[in-house]
This record gives C-alpha cells, sequence and structure tokens, in this order.
C-alpha cells in the first residue's frame, strides 16, 4: 500500500461515517422513551414493594421497546457506550443517575406512597431525556468531522 | 511502523463495512448495503470474509415477520480495525513529515 491509497483508505472511512451521521436520527419521542424508562426505575424505588415491582416493569418493557424500535426504524442499534466525544457524557449521566437512585432510596419508607419519589423521578426524566439528546448531538457531530478511534 | 496494515481490511468496502461497525453496536444487512453502497451479492461477499476473518459476527434474526443477517463487530476485529486506522494515519504523516522535511 502507498501513500495514497493510505490518503484513499481514510477517506473512505470519514465518507462511510459522514453518512452514517445521516442515517443517524433519532426522534424526540424516542429520547423522551429513554427518559421516561429511567424515571419511571428511579421514582419506583421509592414506592412500596407492588409499585415498585410495576414501575420497574414497566420502565424495562419500554427499554426493551426502544431497542425493537431502533432495530425496526433504523436498521441498527447503538447502545451509548461507544468509545469516543459521547463516553464523558455517559460517565456523568450514570453519575447523576446513581445519585437520583440514591435519593429515591432515601425516602423510600416501604409502606407508603412517596410522592417525593416521584418528583424524583420526573427530574430523572427531564435529564436524561436531555442528556439522550445532547447524546445524539455529540455523536453526530463526532461521525460528521471524520471521528475518534 | 507501529501499527500493522490488516489484509482483510485492505479492500476498500471492507474498511468501509467494518467503519460503519465499529460505530455502532450492530446493523442489519440492508442498512450496511445502503450506507456502504454496495450491491447485496459484494456486501454478501465481503461480509462472509470478514466473518471467517474472525472480524465480524453474523447472525440471523426475525424482523417484521422476516428473517434478516444482522452484522457486528467482535472483539478482535475492533482492535485489528482500530490498528489499520492507526498504521494508515502513520504512512499518511510520515509521508507529510518526509514532504516538509525536504
Amino acid at each position: 500500500m502507498n501513500n495514497l491509497e493510505a490518503v484513499d483508505a481514510l477517506s473512505s472511512i470519514q465518507r462511510t461515517e459522514g453518512r452514517l451521521a445521516n442515517h443517524a436520527r433519532w426522534s424526540f419521542g424516542r429520547h423522551a422513551m429513554f427518559g421516561l424508562m429511567e424515571g419511571l426505575i428511579i421514582a419506583g424505588v421509592a414506592q412500596p414493594i407492588a409499585v415498585c415491582g410495576a414501575m420497574t416493569a414497566a420502565g424495562l418493557a419500554l427499554m426493551a421497546a426502544c431497542i425493537m424500535e431502533d432495530r425496526r426504524r433504523h436498521g441498527m442499534f447503538v447502545s451509548g457506550w461507544q468509545p469516543g466525544a459521547t463516553r464523558p457524557l455517559m460517565i456523568i449521566l450514570m453519575l447523576l443517575v446513581a445519585a437520583l437512585l440514591a435519593a429515591s432510596l432515601w425516602v423510600r419508607n416501604g409502606e407508603t406512597i412517596q410522592p417525593l419519589g416521584f418528583a424524583i423521578g420526573a427530574v430523572a426524566f427531564v435529564v436524561c431525556t436531555a442528556a439522550s439528546l445532547r447524546w445524539e448531538k455529540l455523536y453526530r457531530a463526532e461521525l460528521g468531522k471524520g471521528g475518534q478511534r | 511502523m507501529k501499527h500493522a496494515i490488516d489484509p482483510v481490511l485492505h479492500a476498500p468496502a471492507r474498511l468501509q463495512i467494518a467503519a460503519l461497525l465499529a460505530r455502532v453496536d450492530e446493523a442489519e444487512f440492508s442498512t450496511i448495503r445502503d450506507i456502504v453502497e454496495v450491491s447485496d451479492s459484494v456486501l454478501s461477499k465481503h461480509l462472509s470474509a470478514l466473518g471467517e476473518a474472525g472480524h465480524v459476527r453474523l447472525r440471523k434474526a426475525a424482523l417484521e415477520g422476516r428473517q434478516r443477517t444482522w452484522a457486528s463487530l467482535t472483539r478482535s476485529g475492533r482492535k485489528a480495525f482500530t490498528a489499520h486506522v492507526q498504521a494508515l494515519q502513520e504512512m499518511v504523516s510520515q509521508a507529510q513529515e518526509a514532504i516538509a522535511a525536504q
């Protein structure tokens, strides 16, 4: 392989990533589904066991729906834990989710419905939906410029 | 050069397939075909070659009532792709340094 072929090969990778960037567009509803999934699970943790079980099951069902919808609509699945510019955002998000989960556990008494748990879940919904929207922007921007490996 | 060119990834279409799969967890045959812009038969041939080299994992799964082929990079495939790209980048930067030195 000579230097010109190497340049051509690198350009072809950039073109492929550019086409993937055009393909990788998720609707606001898809981002909100992710936020709702996290919000349901986090709010559920503060509630009595039966309500907690129902909310966790609903959250897990939403997660399965997200994966199936991605595969059906886009013909691909991207988990979010991609290396590159999106990784720091995911680490920050997981720390925030862990903090919200801890807060939800803290307000739990195991016997009565905890309205504060729903408020924490609502915060998780907003944070996770916003993070998901930001993730897509970073992912597509990185693909658009050729990306890092 | 610190990194080696991978002969399996030398073919342009295979390199593009690997570049796409490196950025997703899994992609379906027709999505890869549309993004890489190759025919069904060419894609099928290259996916088989990548699968035989252990770079790509292929599986069949039903989607909307039809059997579809899904492809993902294996761990060794991801490593090979990363090393291949680094080797290409080294070649280009060495050439640029040689031109600058003249």
